[in-house]
């Protein structure tokens, strides 16, 4: 287990390097490095410390931090609904955060709170689509997100992902510049490019909390796995631990949207692989998922910059592309699960 | 010490809204004392089930209420609750990489620290107790994947153990057991009941139900109406033959042997079995 977690770190780690190193001027990461941290080293190349300093370091952080935060996110969401097809991106989590965060750059909010109104999104299409997905209860718990249809559930956020996304673009034609909308339509695409330390630093913070929220809640995360009944039987106080890991979930998944737009994929995906590198215990798959979570939106942000050197390609894309077959194999392997019951 | 069931009325769904769900259950009142066994027993649909989840905390009663020493158990904190009362739902669906030991170890979570995971030795202590007790310990290391149906029911009752409760509620807690094992779970059962722990549990075989309870409360719904409790007390009362006849809707011969009796559904030829000079 160790030795695992250690790759994942030493990857996560390469990953960064890379993303420090390349793209249009390749600098050695000895020099990189070298320029970041000793600029008084010989190693250093100072021409390229505005290039490493205000372009890539922000970049490459956003995506290790907005990679985490989705795998984080779509793995307490996984646990809450007892299925491993949740995701910030498929339940309408992101999109809710999308409209808070629409909101704020519409009204020319403070950049800071931008993942605070991402959050209210959030929070409130999580409510709106847990509500859409439940299954009549024998408890009549509001939060619960334990008696839902999976399908209900898919139905309901791709439902509201679409609604969503279409009032943001018919918002800003109508009330924004023509800058704002065009800018705001790559955002909804997902993409990290021109992100900055002032958007990057209050994210970072609020994915601090979120991720130490979500190892605070290891012990609820293995008592919900027995079912809702099974926990409350073990002193689990259910709807209020449901409350607080759906919170953790929507504040991670929120700054992620903020930074980042609308990327899917991460937060199935990077649970799920994690899952099979360690089968048991809570709080490493934490770790793990983060991990995992930020190397992928690492290795898929590199290639957004690099495949094609005359233009970016959109990092939401890329990973549609790459994830969206992964979430069929697993959604037509449910199916069958179902049907064969 | 006590739990007792005052006048509960039952549903399912009820959101406190009208209209009113219909209930299951009605005028159920019951008592279990410490170091006494109460059986549930009834056709299927009698609503045992409803009315053990009532008694374990997990459903609301929309009329009367349940008292654990006098104390509403509603008004209780649920970690107290859990402190108290174990409850073997029929089912436990665990997620199948866990460990039995750590599926068992869980049973301590009422005894510790909401985000507390490590096991303090006191708590290992007692988890190994349970496992020995429910004759899982050689178990412990196996996955809940690779649990036959009869391991997991002992390994969920060892959990309720771990609870270290006072009363241990279980739904048909032999139903996926063999012969050796109902018996074995209902020699444990006798040995905690001497303990002090107050038991309340659904069985259907009459037999071991007759062996082990000191009450039985029969359920029976008639025709569309609501579930009741048609009769309640010690095995000898409410054993006879026509109380079973108008509960189970069949015959249910009973033979009274020196000690205790046997009880046999009809279809078997109980002459056959007489003129064999099968003794009790």
């Amino acid at each position: 287990m160790f030795v695992k977690l250690l790759a994942l770190i030493f990857l996560a780690l390469l990953a960064m390097s890379a993303n420090l190193s390349l793209g249009d001027v390749v600098i050695a990461p000895v020099c990189a490095l070298a320029t970041l941290f000793r600029e008084q080293s010989a190693l250093a190349c100072p021409q390229y410390a505005e290039l490493l300093w205000q372009i890539r370091l922000p970049r490459l952080l956003a995506a290790a931090m907005v990679g985490a935060a989705l795998a984080v996110s779509g793995y307490l969401l996984q646990a809450l609904s007892r299925n491993d097809l949740a995701d910030p991106y498929l339940t309408g989590v992101s999109s809710g955060a999308a409209v808070g965060a629409a909101l704020a750059i519409l009204f020319k909010l403070d950049l800071s709170l931008i993942p605070a109104m991402a959050f209210i999104g959030g929070i409130a299409a999580s409510f709106l689509v847990a509500h859409l997905a439940r299954r009549q209860s024998e408890s009549g718990n509001s939060f619960s997100y334990g008696g839902i249809s999976v399908p209900r559930l898919l139905l309901a956020g791709i439902a509201l992902s679409a609604i969503v996304t279409a009032a943001i673009q018919l918002a800003m034609n109508t009330f924004g510049s023509q800058i704002m909308a065009q800018g705001l339509n790559l955002w909804i695409l997902g993409g990290l490019s021109g992100r900055t330390w002032p958007e990057i630093i209050p994210a970072a913070i609020y994915i601090a909390i979120g991720l130490g929220l979500a190892l605070m809640a290891a012990k609820p995360l293995r008592l919900l796995s027995l079912g809702e009944e099974a926990a409350s039987s073990l002193g689990l106080n259910v709807s209020l631990n449901q409350l607080f890991i759906l919170i953790a979930a929507v504040l991670l998944s929120s700054c992620a949207v903020a930074l980042s737009g609308l990327l899917g994929f991460v937060g199935l995906v990077a649970p799920h692989l994690t899952r099979r590198l360690f089968p048991r215990g809570e709080r490493i798959q934490i770790i793990g998922s983060a991990l995992v979570g930020a190397i992928i939106t690492l290795a898929a942000d590199l290639l957004a910059r690099t495949l094609n050197p005359s233009q970016e390609l959109p990092l939401g894309a890329l990973l549609a592309i790459s994830g969206g077959p992964i979430f069929i194999a697993m959604l037509s392997r449910s199916l069958e699960k179902v049907e064969a019951n | 010490m006590v739990l007792e069931a005052e006048n509960l009325t039952l549903a399912y769904g009820n959101t406190g809204a009208p209209p009113l769900a219909q209930p299951v259950l009605v005028n159920a009142s019951l008592k279990i004392e410490r170091g006494q066994v109460l059986v549930l027993q009834g056709p299927n649909g009698s609503g045992k089930s409803t009315l053990i989840k009532a008694l374990a905390r997990q459903l609301r009663p929309t009329q009367g209420a349940v008292k654990l020493d006098g104390l509403d158990i509603w008004q209780m904190k649920v970690q107290e609750f859990a402190r108290k009362i174990a409850y073997v739902p029929q089912t436990l669906s665990a997620p199948q990489s866990m460990t039995v030991f750590d599926l068992v170890s869980l049973g301590r979570s009422p005894h510790q620290k909401l985000f507390q995971i490590a096991l303090s030795s006191h708590d290992r202590a007692i988890t190994e107790a349970a496992l020995k007790r429910c004759g899982v310990d050689d178990l412990q290391n196996k996955l809940v994947a690779e649990l036959s149906g009869g391991e997991r029911q002992r390994t969920v009752i060892a959990m309720a153990l771990t609870q270290d409760p006072d009363y241990l509620l279980l739904d048909e807690p032999t139903a996926s057991l063999d012969f050796r094992y109902q018996l074995e779970l209902i020699d444990l059962l006798g040995q905690l009941k001497t303990n002090g722990l107050g038991i309340g549990l659904i069985l259907h075989d009459l037999n071991i139900a007759a062996q082990l309870a000191d009450n039985i409360a029969l359920l029976a719904k008639e025709e569309s109406a609501p579930s009741q409790i048609m009769a309640q007390g010690p095995v000898s009362e409410v054993f006879a033959r026509d109380t079973l006849r108008r509960v189970f809707a069949v015959d249910i011969e009973v033979l009274s042997g020196a000690t205790r009796s046997v009880y046999m559904p009809i279809p078997l030829d109980i002459n056959d079995i007489q003129s064999k000079n099968i003794k009790i």
